[in-house]
């Protein structure tokens, strides 16, 4: 009895879940939202207001400008209704809700290398938006969980595979459209696979399975090997904006690198500064950022690597404070005392208001003193 | 004797594990809250989560794990409003988030660098530190750190911190409340917890 | 899976309102002044303090809402003398409105949708329990001058009993819980629901 009711329950619940869902097809589309959809926007404008007054948005406003701009660029007849927003956020990730709001992780953004990437995520992003995943993925888990209320143990097995965030099916949807809209655009579809390649390194330097985000996505090679034989298919050349996305990001590349440290996030960091290539996209202090990874890694050698970043900063940019700090608390706890207190009365003098002058004060008397701690 | 201790013991790992939660009201004759480790002085009319006392849970693989520690977590109103927490952790245990220890010897500026980074990761990663300085806590050299969050409703909440290293251990001796109204009222008393702390000189050593 | 559904929200909230309105006037001595329009600033520190309401009212809730002896959360030195309170940051609105108190009312409610009742219909024969909502309200009065919490309580109904969409269930949980309200010489009362 018990078996025949539940096959039944199941068979409805699923009909239910396989209600079609119309795309949007511009901004005024966006107006005729009601019944049940209206529910994830509402769901949606609340995380919009968690977020915002939880302090949690990167303000740049010319770098938010330019990313909205991308945006426009790939949907125009969205404009309006896609809003972008950069997010403090240090981990690799971007996320459109289903009210149009496009959230990037300052991660992810500085670690990207030119417009086009930028562009392929943008475009993936408000693909979700469009094609109403959000909506759908709510319908699809609303099904699911009202069967595995019923019955616990089968509930979790179905759970598994998609109740929070999007299926794989969804995502390569979005791909596909993302990419459409990339080469539409004008931009070097060959950049749109660079941008996988990109977020399958950081998980491999991580040493994690696959983050949160992306664990619930096709896999990263996947994606990527799906987008290279895509991209063959295209004429060569196309927009890819790297002097315009480097000189906008500036600013905010060295702001992640100094909240990447501020967590402990070294890995990432080395992986953007050991690399000769991008080291040069960045100002000569930006040796000082490399020698703080190399001293939280602290592995064999790393010692001398982090010394000989802090003094290519310390004499390439010989104003930048911080590189003095760290050479003279380097030389402090080596018992060099005499270029210990050069390095820390250069600090001083450069900053003397510094936030973290206390410590420096404090270590610099002491050695003075001659106790040396 | 020591069989009836030990059921003590274990029934006070059980009370901590099922976290039923015991209070006392702190008034002129209980003031001094002990453990193995260390002795604070609290104000009068706080309530005492003595069923706090061992437990710290930390995040990891998506469920709370305890770690065993010396602590004492009191509030005047609520944890929602205010609180003022003294902890000390083994060396192993000192910032779990990170999956870092605190080493014996480390400079202070160093620690504060790793409790920051810790604390980041436990969750509170859109913190601003608004002040970071060496300070001498305890008789020993440590730091504090001052540290402001907003909630998901806008409320801004405003914590200190008090921490050390030295053989026995790593201490840190926290107080939060909102911003508003609230922080001002009570930072006199957190001070004076702060100044009352005293190492025992039999106290565990730091690494276990 | 729960969802929510603002225009339900809008009308419970509403339903609220009127009830309290209603209610609280017929009452001697009590007149209802509604909220003008604000500044920007203005606005910004009602939202804070309404911000600062929610953490007041969960621990005041949480440490003197029951029995002591039955909830070991429940502090009875708090029961007897309440002194929550959100600072006299609102002391600006009883100038600008010349209200007394401010009634703040936060709740939630919860109903089962045809898929839930079947699936609690269906729960019931395999013999699992399924949650069919609830209706919880909370009201707290707040002194515009000192910012004291005057006097709060709540009701909680489960079961899915009530639907707070309904005027009528509405008013009769606002009249349940101003059943305990002691009316306007509440400058003395300091003694929460036991």
């Amino acid at each position: 009895m018990n078996a025949r009711l539940l096959a039944a329950a199941a068979l409805l619940l699923f009909l239910a879940a396989c209600a079609s869902v119309q795309p949007l097809q511009s901004s005024a589309d966006t107006a005729k939202i009601d019944g049940d959809e209206k529910r994830v926007w509402t769901d949606a404008r609340d995380a919009d207001a968690v977020i915002k007054n939880s302090d949690q948005i990167y303000a740049d406003a010319a770098a938010t400008r330019y990313l909205q701009g991308v945006m426009d660029r790939l949907y125009p007849e969205f404009r309006g209704a896609i809003t972008v927003h950069i997010l403090k956020a240090t981990s690799l990730n971007a996320f459109a809700l289903p009210n149009g709001s496009v959230y990037f992780h300052l991660g992810l953004l500085a670690r990207l290398d030119n417009e086009a990437q930028l562009a392929t995520v943008l475009g993936h992003e408000a693909a979700h938006f469009v094609n109403k995943h959000g909506y759908k993925e709510r319908e699809s888990a609303k099904s699911m969980s009202a069967f595995a209320a019923v019955v616990p143990g089968i509930g979790d097995l179905i759970g598994a595979s998609s109740i929070y965030g999007y299926s794989r099916d969804l995502e390569r949807e979005a791909d596909e459209l993302g990419f459409q809209r990339l080469v539409k655009a004008g931009y070097d579809p060959r950049e749109a696979p660079k941008t996988f390649e990109i977020l399958a390194a950081d998980v491999k330097s991580e040493g994690i399975e696959e983050p949160f985000f992306f664990s619930t996505h096709p896999r990263l090679i996947e994606r990527e090997e799906t987008l290279q034989s895509m991209a063959a298919a295209r004429p060569k050349g196309g927009r890819i904006g790297r002097p315009e996305f480097l000189a906008v990001t500036g600013k905010l590349r060295i702001a992640a690198l100094e909240s990447d440290l501020s967590m402990n996030h070294y890995k990432g960091v080395l992986l953007v500064l050991g690399d000769k290539r991008r080291l040069k996209e960045y100002p000569p202090e930006a040796q000082y950022y490399l020698g703080e990874a190399y001293r939280q890694r602290g592995d064999k050698g790393d010692e001398a690597l982090m010394e000989k970043s802090y003094l290519a900063a310390a004499s390439s940019a010989p104003r930048f404070a911080p590189a003095q700090r760290a050479l003279g608390v380097y030389y402090m706890k080596k018992k060099d005392y005499r270029h210990a207190q050069q390095y820390l009365a250069g600090y001083l003098r450069l900053a003397p208001n510094a936030p973290d002058s206390g410590y420096v004060r404090q270590y610099y008397n002491d050695m003075r003193k001659g106790s040396g701690k | 004797m020591q069989t009836s201790r030990r059921v003590l013991a274990l029934a006070l790992v059980f009370l901590a594990a099922g976290c039923i939660p015991v209070w006392t009201l702190v008034d002129a004759n209980s003031r001094i809250a002990e453990n193995d480790a260390f002795s604070v002085e609290m104000p009068t009319g706080w309530m005492w989560a003595r069923y706090r006392g061992q437990r710290y849970d930390v995040l990891r693989d998506g469920r709370y794990q305890p770690l065993y520690v010396d602590r004492v977590w009191i509030t005047r109103d609520g944890g929602n409003l205010e609180f003022i927490d003294a902890v000390r952790f083994n060396y192993e245990d000192a910032f779990p988030y990170i999956k870092k220890e605190y080493k014996a010897g480390m400079l202070p500026s160093e620690a504060a660098e790793l409790y920051i980074a810790n604390l980041k990761n436990a969750g509170l990663d859109n913190m601003t530190v608004v002040q970071n300085t060496p300070k001498r806590i305890a008789g020993r050299n440590g730091f504090e750190l001052h540290i402001q969050y907003k909630n998901g409703k806008g409320l801004q909440f405003e914590r200190i911190a008090d921490a050390f290293g030295d053989k026995t251990g790593f201490y840190v001796v926290t107080y939060q409340a909102p911003n508003l109204y609230y922080y001002p009222l009570y930072r006199d008393t957190y001070y004076r917890v702060v100044a009352s702390l005293k190492i025992k000189s039999g106290a565990r050593p730091g690494k276990s | 899976m729960t969802e929510k559904v603002e225009e339900w929200g809008r009308q419970a909230s509403g339903n609220v309102a009127k009830s309290l309105r209603t209610q609280l006037q017929s009452r001697p001595g009590v007149r209802i002044v509604t909220l003008p329009s604000l500044t920007r600033d203005e606005q910004q520190r009602v939202d804070q303090h309404r911000a600062l309401y929610d953490q007041v009212a969960a621990a005041a809730f949480e440490h003197t809402m029951g029995k002591a002896g039955e909830n070991p959360n429940v502090w009875p030195h708090k029961q007897s003398h309440f002194d929550y309170t959100l600072g006299n940051g609102l002391k600006f609105l009883k100038a600008k409105t010349g209200a007394d108190a401010a009634i703040f009312a936060v709740g939630a409610d919860q109903v089962s949708t045809g898929g839930r009742k079947a699936a609690h219909a269906l729960g019931a024969i395999v013999g699992i329990h399924v949650d069919l909502g609830y209706s919880f309200l909370t009201i707290g009065f707040i002194d515009l001058n000192t910012g004291d919490v005057l006097w709060f309580d709540y009701e909680y109904y489960g079961n899915g009993d009530r639907d707070m969409r309904d005027a009528g269930d509405v008013d009769g949980i606002v009249q349940s819980i101003l059943e305990n309200y002691p009316g306007v010489e509440m400058k003395n009362h300091k003694v929460a629901r036991q």
